[in-house]
C-alpha cells in the first residue's frame, strides 16, 4: 500500500465535512475583496484625489505599516492596495484553520485513527488536506480575478493581484501543515501557525514603515506585495512564495513520516502527578480550560491597541481624506476632535471582531459536550446550570478583559506619545469597556442557542455577526441608509470617546444578554445531553 | 431499601431509532450486576438515563431511592461513573484529572488513590492527550474506584485494557463488593461478567430478555451431558427437552433443558451408567443462544452477537 492510497476519497470526505466552512470562509473573502477593492475607486473618483491620497499615504508610517505603499494611482491600483492586507491575512487564516482542522484536529479527535486503520496511506490525510487548501485558494483567486475584471479592472493585473493573495494562502497551508506536526494539540498548532503569520506580517509592516524597505523581502507578505498588480505586473515574486510553500510542505511530510499518529514532535512536558488544591470544581476547571485562549487574545488586543494608539494621529488625518470613512467617523462623533472619532470607530469595529472571542468562549461547553467530557463532570454532583454558568462567567469576564486590553493598549501608548496619559487612559478604557454589553449580547445569543439547539449555535451566531458586519459595509460602501444599523447592538452603544455617554442603551443590551443567557440555561436543564 | 436501581418499562427514542423499548432492570444493593447485550442494544443509553444525562420518554427509573432526572445532583454524590469511551482534558495530567473528578465527588482517599495508580501501573504525570485508550480508561477507573461512593456505574470499563490490567480490574471489583458497594457493570466481555457478577440482565434491542443469577439463567438453558455406555441413546432421544443426541463409539452426548434434567438422569441411571460428565452452559452459550435464535427470528441485533462472542 502506498502512503498516498485513499487520498482521493479523503479529499471527498474533507469537501463533504467542510463544505459550509469552505464556502463561508473562502467565498466571503472573495466577496469582501471584490466589494472593497471596487468601492475604494468611487471614494476617490478623480485622478487628482487619488494622487493626493497616495502621496499622503506613502509618507505615513502608520499606513505603510498597516498595508504598505501604494504603487499605482489608478482606481484599480488603489483598490488592490486597499484590500492587500485584508485579503492576504484572511486567506492565510482561512487556510491555516482548514489545514489544522483536517490534520491535527482529526488526529486529536481520534477519527484519523479510525480512518488510518482502513485502506488509507499514512500521508493520504495530509495530502488530501493540502490539495483542498491549494484548490480553495486557487478557486478564490479565480473568483477574485473574475470579480475585479467584471468591475472594470485590467484583466492581467486582476489575475496577478488574485494570485498574490492566494500565494499567501498557499504559504500558510505549508506553515500550518508544519505546525500540525510539531504539537499534539490542534489549538496549539493553530496558535503557532497564526503567530508565524502575524510575525511575517509585522516584519513586512516594520520594513515598509521604517528606513529599510528591502527588509520586507524577508517576509512572504513582502513577496506577495512585490507582485505590484496594475503597476508593472511582476510575476517573478510569486516564485519565492511558491518555493516557500513547497519547502514548508516538504518539511511537514518529512516530519510526518518520523512521528507516530497522535504524537507531536515537540515533547509534551509532563504535568503534575496531583492537582493543585485550587483545582476542585467546575469553575476552576473552566478557568483552566479558558485561560490559554484568554491570555492570547488579551495579548493580541493589547498589541493591536498599542499599534493603533501609536499611529492614531497620522491615521486620523488620513481617514479624513476618505469620504466613506469620514461618514463613519462623523457618525462616531468625530466632529469635535477627529482623533476621538477615529478611536470610537476602531473600538466600534474591533469590538465586532473581538466578539469572535466571546462566542468561542461561550460555546466551550458545546465542545465539552460533544467531546464527552461534559458527561464526566455532570455525572458528578454538579448541576448543569452550575457547570455551564462556570464557562459562561469565564467567557463574559474574559470578553471584558479582552476589551480592556484594547482600551488600555490604545490609551497608554496614545497617552504617552501625547503626554496626557492620565487623561487618555481612563477615557479610552471606558470607550472599550462600554462595548462590553453589545459584545455580550452576541455571546448570549450563542448561549441561548446552545441551550435550545446546540448544533445550530455556532453557525447561526456567526451568521448574525457576519450579517451585522455586512450591514456596516453596506452603509459605508453601498450607501445604504444608516438607520438600518439600529438593528445592531454594536451601533446602539454610545460611541465613546467621541459621543456622549448614555446609560439607557447599555442597560437594555445588558437586559437582552441576561434574558438570552437565562433562556439558554433554562433550555439546557431540560434537554438531552449529547456526546 | 434493597434495590439500588430499579427500572421498568423504560422507553427512549432518538428520532426514529428506538434505543430503549420497555427495558426493565433491577440491581440489588450490594451486588455486582452484569448488564449484557450486543453493541447498540441500549446499555449506554440506559446508563445515561440513570445518570440524568438523558430524559426517558416513558417508563420509570429509580436510582438509590431517588429520581435520576430530578435528583441528579444529589444522587451523583453517592455514585461514580466510568464511561465506555473516556475522553480527558488534553491539557490536564492524569493525576490532576483523577483529583479533580474525585474532589467534585467530595474527595477521595489518598491511600487508595496511590494504591490504585500503582496497581494499574498508570503514569499520572502524562497529559490527557498523550494517553492511549487503555490508559484513559485507567484514569477514569482510578478516579471512580478511589472515591467513597455507594454505587459504581461502569460502562464497558475494560474495553481498552490488556489482560493483565483486566485481572487487576476484576480484583478491584471484588474488593468493592466486599466493601459493600453496588456495581452495575455493562459489558460484552462474557468472561468478565461470569467471573464477577452475582446477577445478570441480558438485553437486546432495548428490551430485557433474561434477568437473574447465573444459576437461574443456567436453569433456563441447556446442560450438556456425556455418558458411557451409549445404550440409553434411543430412549434419551425420545424424551421431551433433550436435544442433539449423538453417539460416538460407546459414548452418548446430548443437550438437556433444565426441567428435563431429572428425567434424563433417571434414564441414564437405568442403563447402568459407568461414567457421566455434565457441564452447565457457559454464559457464552446462553448469550449466543439468545442472539442466534433472535437472529433467525429476523432481527438485526443478531449479527453483532457473533462479533461479540468472537471478541472474547
Ligand atoms: N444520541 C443519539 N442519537 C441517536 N441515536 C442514538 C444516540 N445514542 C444512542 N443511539 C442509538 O441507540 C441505540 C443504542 O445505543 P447504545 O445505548 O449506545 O448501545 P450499547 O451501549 O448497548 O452499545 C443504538 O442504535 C444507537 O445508534
Ligand atoms: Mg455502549
Amino acid at each position: 500500500m502506498s502512503t498516498l492510497t485513499g487520498t482521493g476519497s479523503m479529499v471527498l470526505v474533507i469537501l463533504r465535512r467542510d463544505r459550509v466552512k469552505l464556502l463561508a470562509w473562502f467565498g466571503l473573502v472573495a466577496l469582501i475583496v471584490v466589494g472593497v477593492a471596487s468601492a475604494v475607486g468611487s471614494a476617490y473618483p478623480t485622478e487628482a484625489a487619488r494622487r493626493a491620497f497616495a502621496a499622503t499615504t506613502n509618507g505615513d508610517p502608520a499606513q505603510l505599516f498597516m498595508i504598505g505603499p501604494i504603487y499605482d494611482t489608478s482606481a484599480a491600483g488603489l483598490g488592490a492596495w486597499r484590500v492587500r492586507g485584508q485579503a492576504a491575512l484572511l486567506l492565510g487564516l482561512a487556510t491555516l484553520l482548514l489545514v489544522v482542522r483536517n490534520t491535527r484536529g482529526e488526529e486529536e479527535s481520534g477519527r484519523a485513527e479510525l480512518l488510518g486503520s482502513t485502506v488509507v496511506g499514512r500521508h493520504a490525510s495530509l495530502t488530501a488536506t493540502l490539495t483542498v487548501a491549494f484548490c480553495a485558494n486557487l478557486v478564490t483567486a479565480a473568483l477574485v480575478t473574475l470579480g475585479l475584471a467584471a468591475v472594470g479592472f485590467p484583466v492581467a493585473g486582476s489575475l496577478l493581484a488574485a494570485l498574490s493573495f492566494a500565494a499567501c494562502g498557499w504559504v500558510m497551508a505549508g506553515t500550518a501543515a508544519l505546525a500540525a506536526q510539531l504539537t499534539g494539540g490542534a489549538r496549539a498548532a493553530a496558535g503557532i501557525a497564526s503567530a508565524v503569520m502575524a510575525a511575517w506580517y509585522v516584519l513586512r509592516g516594520v520594513a515598509d514603515a521604517g528606513p529599510a524597505p528591502w527588509a520586507s523581502w524577508l517576509s512572504p507578505f513582502g513577496w506577495a506585495q512585490g507582485v505590484r498588480p496594475f503597476a508593472g505586473d511582476h510575476v517573478w515574486p510569486l516564485l519565492p512564495v511558491a518555493g516557500a510553500a513547497v519547502l514548508l510542505t516538504g518539511a511537514a511530510y518529512l516530519l510526518a513520516a518520523r512521528r507516530d499518529l497522535g504524537a507531536g514532535l515537540l515533547p509534551d512536558r509532563p504535568g503534575p502527578a496531583a492537582a493543585a488544591p485550587g483545582l476542585r470544581g467546575p469553575f476552576a476547571l473552566a478557568w483552566r480550560q479558558h485561560r490559554g485562549m484568554l491570555v492570547a487574545w488579551t495579548a493580541g488586543t493589547l498589541l493591536l491597541g498599542a499599534a493603533l494608539g501609536g499611529t492614531a494621529q497620522g491615521i486620523a488625518r488620513q481617514l479624513g481624506a476618505s469620504d466613506a470613512l469620514r461618514g463613519l467617523i462623523e457618525r462616531m462623533g468625530g466632529g469635535a476632535r477627529p482623533v476621538d472619532g477615529f478611536f470610537a470607530t476602531i473600538v466600534y469595529l474591533a469590538a465586532q471582531v473581538l466578539t469572535i472571542y466571546a462566542i468561542e468562549a461561550t460555546l466551550r461547553p458545546h465542545a465539552e459536550e460533544t467531546a464527552g467530557r461534559a458527561a464526566a463532570v455532570l455525572a458528578g454532583p454538579v448541576g448543569r446550570v452550575r457547570w455551564a454558568a462556570g464557562h459562561l462567567a469565564v467567557a463574559a469576564l474574559g470578553s471584558v478583559v479582552v476589551l480592556a486590553g484594547l482600551g488600555l493598549g490604545i490609551g497608554v501608548v496614545y497617552g504617552l506619545t501625547t503626554g496626557t496619559a492620565a487623561h487618555e487612559v481612563p477615557r479610552l478604557l471606558a470607550a472599550a469597556l462600554v462595548r462590553a454589553p453589545s459584545v455580550l449580547v452576541l455571546a448570549a445569543l450563542a448561549a441561548a442557542l446552545y441551550g435550545v439547539a446546540p448544533r445550530l449555535a455556532a453557525p447561526v451566531t456567526y451568521t448574525v455577526l457576519g450579517g451585522l458586519l455586512a450591514l456596516e459595509l453596506a452603509v459605508e460602501l453601498g450607501g445604504a441608509d444608516a438607520s438600518i444599523l439600529s438593528l445592531s447592538p454594536f451601533a446602539r452603544t454610545p460611541a465613546l470617546p467621541g459621543a456622549a455617554f448614555t446609560v439607557t442603551p447599555l442597560l437594555w443590551l445588558a437586559a437582552v444578554a441576561a434574558a438570552l443567557t437565562a433562556a439558554g440555561l433554562f433550555a439546557l436543564r431540560r434537554r438531552d445531553l449529547t456526546g | 431499601m434493597t434495590n439500588a436501581i430499579s427500572v421498568s418499562g423504560l422507553v427512549k427514542t432518538f428520532g426514529r431509532t428506538r434505543a430503549l423499548d420497555g427495558l426493565d432492570l433491577t440491581v440489588r444493593t450490594g451486588e455486582v450486576h452484569g448488564f449484557l447485550g450486543p453493541n447498540g442494544s441500549g446499555k449506554s443509553t440506559t446508563i445515561r438515563v440513570l445518570l440524568g444525562l438523558l430524559r426517558a420518554d416513558s417508563g420509570t427509573a429509580r436510582l438509590l431511592g431517588g429520581d435520576p432526572w430530578r435528583d441528579a445532583t444529589a444522587l451523583h454524590r453517592r455514585l461514580a461513573y466510568v464511561p465506555g469511551d473516556v475522553t480527558l482534558w488534553p491539557a490536564l495530567s492524569g493525576g490532576e484529572t483523577i483529583d479533580l473528578l474525585g474532589r467534585m465527588r467530595g474527595g477521595l482517599d489518598p491511600a487508595r488513590r496511590a494504591g490504585l495508580i500503582d496497581r494499574f501501573e498508570l503514569d499520572p504525570r502524562k497529559k490527557g492527550r498523550a494517553y492511549s485508550k487503555g490508559n484513559r480508561q485507567k484514569v477514569a477507573l482510578i478516579a471512580a474506584l478511589a472515591s467513597d461512593v455507594e454505587l459504581l456505574v461502569l460502562d464497558e470499563p475494560t474495553s481498552g485494557l490488556d489482560p493483565l490490567m483486566e485481572a487487576v480490574f476484576q480484583e478491584c471489583v471484588r474488593e468493592e463488593r466486599r466493601a459493600g458497594r453496588t456495581v452495575l457493570l455493562s459489558s460484552h466481555v462474557l468472561g468478565e461478567v461470569e467471573a464477577l457478577c452475582d446477577r445478570v440482565s441480558i438485553i437486546r434491542a432495548g428490551r430485557t430478555v433474561e434477568s437473574g443469577t447465573l444459576a437461574e439463567l443456567r436453569h433456563l438453558t441447556r446442560t450438556s451431558i456425556e455418558a458411557e455406555p451409549s445404550t440409553a441413546a434411543p430412549r434419551l432421544a425420545g424424551l421431551p427437552g433433550v436435544h442433539d443426541v449423538r453417539v460416538t463409539g460407546d459414548r452418548v452426548s446430548c443437550q438437556v433443558d433444565g426441567d428435563a434434567l431429572g428425567a434424563a438422569v433417571r434414564e441414564l441411571a437405568a442403563t447402568g451408567v459407568r461414567s457421566l460428565v455434565s457441564r452447565p452452559p457457559t454464559l457464552e452459550e446462553m448469550f449466543l443462544r439468545h442472539y442466534t435464535t433472535d437472529h433467525t427470528a429476523g432481527d438485526t441485533a443478531g449479527d453483532t452477537a457473533g462479533e461479540t462472542a468472537g471478541s472474547r
